[in-house]
């Protein structure tokens, strides 16, 4: 406030001075044309005779002077000597005046002159006579009486217009700023007074310069209470994988606490429930640390081929013991496989959809991973897919495989792999396929190159 | 004057009235102010201002006038002159007056009634009278004769009829008189009809005079059956007392002149010397101008308009005051007056011994 009102001052007073500036050479401009038209008419009845120079002064001179009421005049006619042949001889001069005297064109100057600031005009003739030319100069000088109020009029006529203009400017916009964010504190009222659970969107009428920020402070609210109802489906969902995984875990533990080999077969069973738990704990971290990532801005550009490499050499070393026959189909070199997304999330998804293939598969699995360009509702995409040579999933069972918790077949996992696919599927707004390929199935995660424009950034 | 500047000058005025009373209770003092005695150099009649000065006096017992009588060109003299200036200068000279407040001698007096601009100038230098330039005849000269009804016709008249006008015209003598310059030049500067007029007295031989009552002398007597530019409010004394005497307005113009007052700035007295001037143009004032001298008020007469002056003149005319100005300042350039007055004696003289 202050740093406006101070960047105020020093724009009115520029605005002043320059003014004041203005007003004063108009002042001066329009007063001068007075003075030049006196010495014109002063210059013009100045002749030569046959006994010298005949000055006959015009009444009209000193009448064009009189135009403006009050001021007084000073005039004298003098010879380029600097000789005064008529008038006041004491008027100040101006030494480039004196210097150069054949002077033409009028010179106009302000002196002290009898108490007062007085403007002068020198203004000078030659007169064309019989033996040489000779000139004559006319200085005639004026108070500056009217000229300060014209000055002053122009000044207060554009100076308190503007002042008052720019005032009420000042308070206006004040006015219209606390006018118009009014609603914002409803609004901050509103929200500070909610219960932390309480995300119904805002009901205010907001000004239609923030209007924007209220439905986005809504959609935001929105997602908000989504996210929030998943994760407390979700944290429900684990409470409850985990305690009954747990809960096998113990009764194992309990039956191996027998003698013999019942007890040797608890262990067993205990240390795969243990494996099992572990690996369920690893994929429910996973699948939060999916739905957490896209709840955050961390696209980038994905270089497919390189993810893709790191992957493969990764499982290699994991699962050497297993005999695993993987084979990779990339596009061929020129071709970039790009897309804009999460990286992490994307070889996660992939991650697991080869552990699927892999778990799933018959002891002589083959398992091919390609990527290849394709498109997505009209736009460029990738497809990422795994196939495998294992018994497949029936069609009924396609879609509740993509449900967190489900798992079938005799080495039914976790249940969350197939979850985690999907969710970063729909998280890069790609979809996700199992086909059947008689025998084996082939799992495809189909990303767009680059995210819908209208993509909300979840 | 605001509130408060009123409730200072009560205090001011209570204090002053307590120190009044103490001096006179302990100090045993004279109770009367000091007298001020203004200074007033005057080119104006003294018999026309007396009843002015005396009407003034009266109404401030406080204030003396000394009154000092000049000529209008002595006063210009006597006033640059002087090491000690007097308060006031009062004088018919329009452009001698005008001249002093150019040189910046002029003090400004406030609160003077308002009165035509052409008759102040700077709120220094303020007329107070009103008075006409006529023509002035002979009515027994005139009673078979037409009167002129303007200057065109006046100059065509004396030359076409040399045997009634020789010799028996008569004006101002412009060298002489200064106020008798002002109206030659205003005329000039008016129009064309002025030399040819200056031409027609000319070769009429017509007589010069110095001052308006000398003219008035000799067309009551008969020697002149017209004078042209007399001062219409001297000679209308005269021609109310005077039946053989008429006076006439000429229809194209009439100029008007005005007497003028200024206080100087070296005045020592410049609140007393502006309460002279605020009366010379307040109602009293004014009034006493109207009937106290054989001058024409100025405010009245600028009231009531052409039908102050119509009622007492014969004729009707268009008035043209002649402004308090600097471009009357032109006139006193001494190049333009000798000049002026080379051409102005080539006609009224020259041709006429031609």
């Amino acid at each position: 406030m202050v740093v406006s009102i101070a960047a105020f001052t020093v724009l009115i007073a520029l605005l002043s001075v320059a003014l004041w500036i203005y007003a004063r050479s108009s002042a001066n401009q329009t007063y001068d044309l007075l003075l030049r038209g006196a010495a014109i008419a002063m210059l013009e009845r100045i002749t030569v005779t046959p006994e010298g120079i005949d000055i006959d002064l015009p009444p009209s001179a000193l009448e064009i002077l009189a135009l403006d009421e009050d001021d007084r005049v000073f005039y004298r006619i003098f010879d380029a000597d600097g000789k005064t042949l008529t008038g006041t001889p004491d008027l100040p001069s101006r030494s480039f005046i004196d210097d150069e005297p054949p002077l033409q064109e009028p010179v106009f100057f302000d002196s002290d002159y009898s108490g007062e600031t007085v403007r002068f005009v020198v203004n000078g003739r030659t007169l064309l006579s019989a033996d040489k030319p000779q000139w004559i100069g006319v200085q005639i000088g004026q108070t500056r009486i009217a000229r300060k109020a014209m000055e002053r009029d122009l000044i207060l006529k554009s100076l308190v217009p503007l002042a008052a203009l720019s005032i009420a400017g000042l308070i206006m916009a004040r006015a219209g700023i606390g006018f118009a964010m009014r609603p914002l504190a409803g609004i901050e009222r509103d929200i500070r007074e909610r219960q932390s659970g309480d995300l119904k969107p805002l009901d205010a009428m907001p000004p239609r310069e923030v209007e924007s920020l209220i439905t986005a402070i809504n959609g935001f609210m929105r997602r908000l209470e989504l996210s929030r109802e998943q994760a407390e489906s979700f944290i429900a969902d684990v409470a409850h994988q985990m305690r009954t995984s747990l809960a096998a875990l113990y009764s194992h533990l309990e039956a191996a606490a027998q003698t013999g080999e019942a007890g040797a077969a608890a262990v067993l069973r205990a240390r795969d429930q243990a494996r099992r738990t572990t690996r369920l704990t690893n994929q429910l971290l996973s699948h939060a640390m999916v739905i957490h990532r896209a709840d955050k801005e961390m696209f980038e550009p994905v270089d497919l081929r390189a993810l893709v490499r790191r992957l493969t050499e990764e499982i290699v070393q994991d699962d050497a013991s297993k005999d695993i026959d993987l084979s990779v189909e990339l596009p061929p070199p020129p071709a970039v496989a790009t897309v804009t997304g999460d990286a992490i999330a994307i070889r996660e998804a992939l991650r697991n959809l080869i552990d699927n293939a892999v778990r799933h598969g018959p002891p002589d699995n083959r398992i091919t991973l390609r990527v290849e360009a394709t498109t997505l509702d009209g736009r460029p995409a990738f497809a990422i897919g795994v196939d495998d040579s294992g018994p497949g999933i029936a069609d009924a069972e396609k879609r509740k495989v993509l449900e967190r918790f489900y798992s079938n077949g005799p080495n039914g996992g976790s249940g969350i792999g197939l979850a985690i696919v999907a969710a970063v599927a729909e998280v890069h707004k790609g979809r996700f396929d199992l086909a059947d390929r008689h025998p084996g199935l082939s799992a495809t995660i189909t990303l767009p190159e680059t995210p819908p424009p209208d993509m909300e950034v979840a | 004057m605001t509130g408060r500047s009123r409730a200072a000058t009560g205090a001011a005025c209570v204090l002053l009235a307590i120190m009044a009373l103490s001096f006179l209770l302990f100090e045993q003092r004279s109770s009367a102010p000091e007298r001020v005695v203004l200074d007033v150099w005057s080119a104006t009649d003294k018999t026309a201002m007396s009843a002015i000065v005396d009407g003034f006096t009266a109404a401030h017992p406080s204030i003396a006038i000394n009154y000092t009588e000049y000529n209008t060109s002595e006063l210009q003299e006597a006033v640059l002159a002087a090491r000690e200036k007097p308060d006031l200068v009062i004088s018919s000279a329009m452009d001698l007056q005008v001249q002093l407040v150019n040189l910046g001698l002029a003090s400004p007096v406030e609160d003077v009634p308002p009165t035509p601009t052409w008759s102040r100038w700077r709120e220094e230098l303020f007329g107070f009278t009103q008075e006409p330039v006529a023509l002035l005849y002979n009515r027994k000269a005139f009673a078979d004769h037409p009167l002129p009804d303007t200057r065109s016709e006046l100059a065509s008249m004396i030359r076409d009829e040399p045997a009634f006008f020789n010799g028996r015209v008569g004006t101002y003598d412009v060298a002489l008189s200064g106020v008798g310059y002002m109206f030659a030049t205003q005329d000039a500067q008016r129009g064309f009809q002025a030399s040819r007029l200056v031409e027609s007295l000319g070769r009429a031989k017509a007589k010069i005079y110095c001052c308006t009552n000398d003219m008035v002398q000799e067309v009551a007597s008969g020697d002149l059956v017209l004078a042209y530019n007399v001062i219409g409010s001297y000679a209308l004394e005269q021609v109310r007392q005077d039946p053989r005497l008429g006076i006439l307005l000429l229809s194209d113009y009439a100029l008007v002149f005005t007497r003028s007052v200024l206080v100087t700035k070296a005045s020592d007295a410049k609140e007393a010397a502006g309460d002279f001037v605020r009366f010379l143009l307040s109602d009293d004032g004014q009034a006493l101008v109207d009937k106290g001298s054989s001058l024409f008020p100025l405010i009245e007469s600028f009231g009531k308009g052409q039908a102050f002056v119509e009622s007492r003149f014969e004729g009707s005319t268009s008035f043209l005051p002649i402004r308090l100005r600097p471009s009357l300042l032109t006139w006193l350039d001494e190049r333009k007056k000798a000049k002026f007055l080379r051409d102005w004696r080539g006609s009224i003289n020259g041709r006429s011994i031609n």
